[in-house]
């Protein structure tokens, strides 16, 4: 089984390599980025079962010995938790492909930079071991930058120099960490040993404070979150959007993977700070989502919202909730996608027909249907397992903090009827004023997502239903 | 036996819900009503028996919580479902015998489903289930509404009910470590903030069931055709809503202002919707008000009872749909129209249709009298008696404008004297023969001296009462409107103002420009240094100097 990890990581470099000896504007590029996708999702559908069933043994690690003599080995390994994540990140990166324009379905840099972040994130969150994953951290700035450079429409230049800074400073902090532990134990660590690495107190709170920071800087939680907000409202690719829509994961699975069992008692004193910044910057998120007039913006607010809700679960619950947090955040990933998607090719239809884009769903009922299911998953309703397990998670909050669950409840509340809302006046046939002549979408695209919602209200009985075990 | 009705259920509304031609259709929804009418007939026949069983199976487990899927048949559930399942049969005949929908079968089938989920819900012992069935009948009545835009107010409004509600249970959740609905009893005990959980549960039911404050969205419904007006007024989010009453009785009890808090909010409402029902120039304006007034009665009159279900609510609702139904008719006979203004004008046509369905009406009435007289001989509760009296003023009223007010008179004169005797031989020979085959009957009697009461309140005219509705800063005044506008302006505003304030001003501006004027003024020193080699390397060397003394210091013994 310990093979097929290597697979993983394999098929995206592969795949990058036929995108760039691939014939230039032809679609063939993106078929191969297409099925390089699928393939990864195949590896990881045969890889789930047995983590699944034998979820109270430690999975089976792949280590390769890399520099023997510095004593740094790499080990990658894959848990339910990881799994379900790269599986709800490859569905997105799906959907965001099917999302793509025929012009911009051309365009090979898109699809290799986009492959390459793939490969990127398969690592990080298969990494086992201090290195790979500092490595695999740093690799995911490169690929992201040059995404929203080429492909965002992110016109402020300030924006995007803070964004990378960002994104740097983050991956130093962790280098910083990952050599200070390295000097310590003399030699590479795997993840779940840290805490047993002596370190002295002060050089560990240098530590921690670094890995906080490095992961904080990928989370929209105040004051990193302008930036965030800049970026992905003016992002109008939906591979793009999707892409740096994936990176508040990528901070918050260090989080899940550092947190847990090797955080120290002193770093746990700034878990207050923490607590109470993650709900007010989602009360603030909400509110700025109820001032948007548009569904994306609003739909960023929604998805900052969430991440932080995770984060918080993450940072306040036990380490039982980790399958609860792994299936809620399976749908919010897929279902944002979806939405991005769906949103940017109303949008689009909207400009082909010079419309309102208020109104537009009344003129596009195969899309109106598939968006309002989708809306529908997002504000919790009962027709996925977000449902359940954000009662689970939701209810563990309240018990260790009353008044964070009030302003985590608050927050969630205004933004998902803020989303609702927004719904509502997509499908209100008065607002668009005359009758205009959109084209809704294909009869192949509406069977992509259908197929999708098949995947989501089946979760609902069962969260793992597609694993065969 | 329940269980099984469900799995019946199911099977006919996937089935009715299937897309066919128009023709096929026609067919589709007459074997899905068949197939609906004999299931209620089995289900009728083991409610007979009283056939007692639990189907259960292990939905879903998490940290020790099993969660199980529950239908419990109990004679008590039985009680429960009996007038969801009468009410949608009828509904079901209704959209049958009215060819209004387009697609008949698929609207047979959103109310066959959301019975389904009703069912689900009044038989459910766990909060996931409860919930998961509250938030699938809300779902089913944005279907059964269709129009987005009458329904928007309606669905926030639920929509926010359900996600207080869900943070109630939540807490629940949390203090108990229990998803049964029966450990609310512990949580009286060892209650978390029970004034706040208890009020915001009970809040968000008085959101769901339109009370007052949160009457808009109920109001907004006046937009939607009438038969699906009807429908979520009678089958959706309040019925659950009365349900979630009765099954979280115990949490409401923790607060010691519950009954207070209920008393005022039902008597406000009750009070409410009889101004509403009586000023509002529209006619289905007035049935909501009216349905509305009746919900709060119901709500009233569980809590004499209690919160215990008993034959007579069942009654009440069915009498309560009826008539309803029957003043539909009138509406449908006098060409749909949508003002009392134009009611009014109207000449009557089809007396003789008219004179049945005044029959239906009066039956109705007789029907819902007799049952609250011995619901108020139970409890022995003024406003009980006072709330039917308001009803019974405000159905007559209506009434009597639609058949006998307005110009009318003077149009039609002989046709309207004649069809005012038939009406009034209607109502002598109902009373004469319900006095006669239950004359020791106090109950029936009553029952039939109301409907005289009503029919003579038909006779009358209260001219001064239809000039209200020529008063149109009163017709358009919208006080909840306007309260619910006020609020999300008050967000929307503070969200621009914090996000212009913090991210914009703060952030950008401040923190940003600060960065900036640190790394301009860096480069410029940086720049500085190397234009004189003296300075630069006498700062090198000092830098050096400090590296070297940090790694004597950091190495120790090691050096």
């Amino acid at each position: 089984m310990t093979e097929l990890l290597l697979i993983l990581l394999i098929i995206p470099l592969l795949g990058n390599m036929f995108v760039l000896f691939a014939k230039k504007n032809d679609t063939n590029a993106f078929y191969v980025a297409i099925f390089t996708i699928a393939a990864n999702i195949a590896v990881v559908l045969r890889l789930l079962p047995p983590t699944v069933v034998n979820s109270a043994i430690p999975p089976e690690n792949y280590t390769y010995h890399w520099l023997s003599n510095a004593g740094i080995d790499l080990v990658f390994g894959a848990d339910t938790f990881s799994l379900l994540l790269l599986l709800s990140v490859y569905l997105s990166l799906l959907i965001g492909m099917i999302g793509l324009l025929a012009s911009q379905r051309k365009s090979k840099a898109l699809l290799l930079l986009t492959l390459y972040f793939m490969w990127n994130i398969t690592g990080f969150l298969t990494a086992r071991d201090m290195f790979s994953f500092y490595i695999f951290f740093a690799g995911m700035v490169l690929p992201l930058f040059m995404l929203v450079e080429m492909f965002g429409s992110v016109h402020k230049t300030s924006v995007l120099y803070v964004f990378f800074s960002l994104g740097l400073v983050g991956a130093l902090l962790l280098l910083t960490a990952t050599l200070i532990i390295y000097r310590f134990n003399h030699g590479n660590v795997e993840l779940s040993e840290i805490a047993l690495v002596s370190i002295p107190k002060y050089a560990a709170m240098v530590v921690w404070i670094s890995i906080c920071l490095a992961f904080l800087s990928r989370i929209p939680i105040w004051p990193f979150h302008h930036w965030f907000a800049v970026i992905n409202t003016g992002t109008k690719n939906p591979l793009v959007y999707i892409v740096v829509n994936l990176i508040p994961l990528t901070g918050l699975y260090g989080f899940m993977r550092f947190w847990q069992l090797t955080v120290p008692e002193s770093v746990v004193t700034f878990l207050p700070i923490i607590t109470a910044f993650g709900v007010i910057t989602m009360l603030f998120a909400a509110l700025i989502g109820i001032s948007f007039k548009d569904f994306l913006p609003k739909l960023f607010s929604y998805s900052a919202v969430y991440y932080l809700l995770f984060l918080l679960c993450t940072v306040l619950l036990d380490a039982q909730y980790e399958k609860n947090i792994a299936f809620s955040l399976f749908i919010f990933l897929i279902v944002n996608a979806t939405l991005t998607v769906l949103d940017l090719w109303s949008e689009n239809a909207c400009a082909e027909s010079r419309c309102d884009y208020r109104g537009i769903l009344a003129y596009m009922p195969r899309l109106s249907k598939i968006f309002t299911f989708f809306v529908l998953v997002a504000v919790g309703l009962p027709i996925s397992s977000m449902f359940w397990n954000n009662f689970v998670l939701i209810s563990a909050l309240f018990k260790i903090n009353f008044v964070a669950g009030i302003g985590i409840m608050s927050a969630i509340t205004l933004i998902c009827m803020s989303v609702m809302y927004e719904l509502f006046i997509m499908r209100n046939l008065k607002t668009i004023g005359s009758a205009v002549a959109v084209e809704d979408i294909s009869e192949r695209q509406s069977a992509f997502f259908m197929a999708i919602i098949v995947l989501l209200f089946l979760s609902f009985f069962d969260p793992l239903w597609f694993v065969l075990s | 036996m329940i269980a099984y009705t469900v799995l019946l259920l199911f099977i006919i509304g996937a089935f009715s819900s299937i897309k066919v031609g128009v023709k096929a259709d026609k067919v589709l929804a007459y074997s899905a009503f068949a197939s609906l009418f004999f299931v209620f007939i089995q289900f009728f026949q083991a409610m007979q028996i009283g056939v007692t069983h639990t189907f259960s199976f292990l939905w879903n487990a998490s940290q020790g919580q099993d969660l199980t899927f529950e239908i419990i048949s109990n004679p008590y559930n039985y009680m429960l479902v009996f007038p969801c399942f009468v009410i949608t049969v009828l509904a079901a005949l209704h959209n049958l015998l009215f060819r209004y929908e387009e697609r008949r079968a698929t609207y047979t089938a959103v109310l066959i489903f959301n019975l389904t989920s009703l069912i689900l819900l009044l038989t459910s012992n766990n909060f996931v289930q409860l919930i998961s069935a509250l938030f699938v009948t809300d779902i089913l009545a944005m279907f059964m509404l269709k129009n987005s835009d009458s329904c928007r107010r309606y669905c926030m409004l639920n929509m926010l009910a359900d996600m207080v509600l869900f943070m109630v249970l939540a807490i629940i959740n949390a203090r108990v470590d229990s998803l049964e609905i029966h450990q609310i009893l512990l949580y009286q005990k060892t209650a978390l903030y029970p004034d706040f959980t208890s009020l915001a549960g009970l809040t968000a039911i008085f959101a769901k069931l339109g009370f007052f404050l949160f009457q808009i969205g109920i109001i907004g419904l006046q937009n939607v055709r009438f038969h699906r007006m009807q429908n979520v007024l009678f089958l959706s989010s309040p019925l659950a809503a009365l349900i979630l009453l009765i099954k979280f009785n115990a949490l409401w009890r923790v607060s010691d202002y519950f009954t207070t808090y209920l008393d005022i909010i039902s008597v406000i409402t009750g009070i409410w919707a009889f101004w509403g029902s009586i000023y509002n120039n529209q006619f289905k304006a007035k049935i909501i008000y009216l349905t509305l007034m009746f919900w709060s009665l119901m709500v009233s009159l569980l809590r004499c009872y209690g919160f215990a279900w008993i034959p007579e609510f069942s009654h009440l609702m069915i009498a309560m749909y009826v008539l309803i139904s029957a003043l539909y008719l009138l509406y449908f006979y006098n060409n749909r129209c949508r003002t009392m203004t134009q009611l009014m004008r109207l000449k009557l046509t089809h007396k003789k249709r008219l004179v049945s369905t005044l029959g239906v009406i009066i039956l109705a009435i007789v029907a819902a009298a007799q049952t609250l007289f011995v619901m108020y001989n139970n409890v022995n509760r003024a406003y009980i008696l006072g709330f039917s009296c308001l009803f019974l003023i405000t159905v007559s009223i209506t009434l009597g404008q639609i058949c006998f007010g307005g110009s009318k008179r003077n149009i039609g004169s002989q046709h309207n004297i004649r069809f005012k005797w038939s009406i009034l031989l209607e109502l002598t020979v109902l009373c004469i023969w319900l006095l006669l085959i239950s004359s020791p009957n106090p109950y029936v009697i009553f029952g039939a001296l109301s409907a005289l009461v009503g029919g003579i309140i038909v006779f009358l005219q209260f001219g001064k009462i239809s000039s209200l509705y020529t008063i149109s800063k009163l017709q358009e005044y919208d006080f909840c409107g306007n309260f619910y506008l006020t609020i999300v302006r008050i967000l929307r505003l503070s969200g621009r103002i914090f996000g212009l304030l913090i991210d914009h001003v703060f952030l950008e501006r401040i923190v940003l420009g600060f960065a900036q004027n640190i790394s301009v003024s860096g480069l410029r020193a940086f720049r500085r240094l190397h234009s004189s080699p003296l300075i630069g390397g006498t700062v090198v060397l000092f830098i050096l100097g400090i590296l070297i003394w940090f790694s004597y210091q950091s190495a120790g013994d090691n050096l």
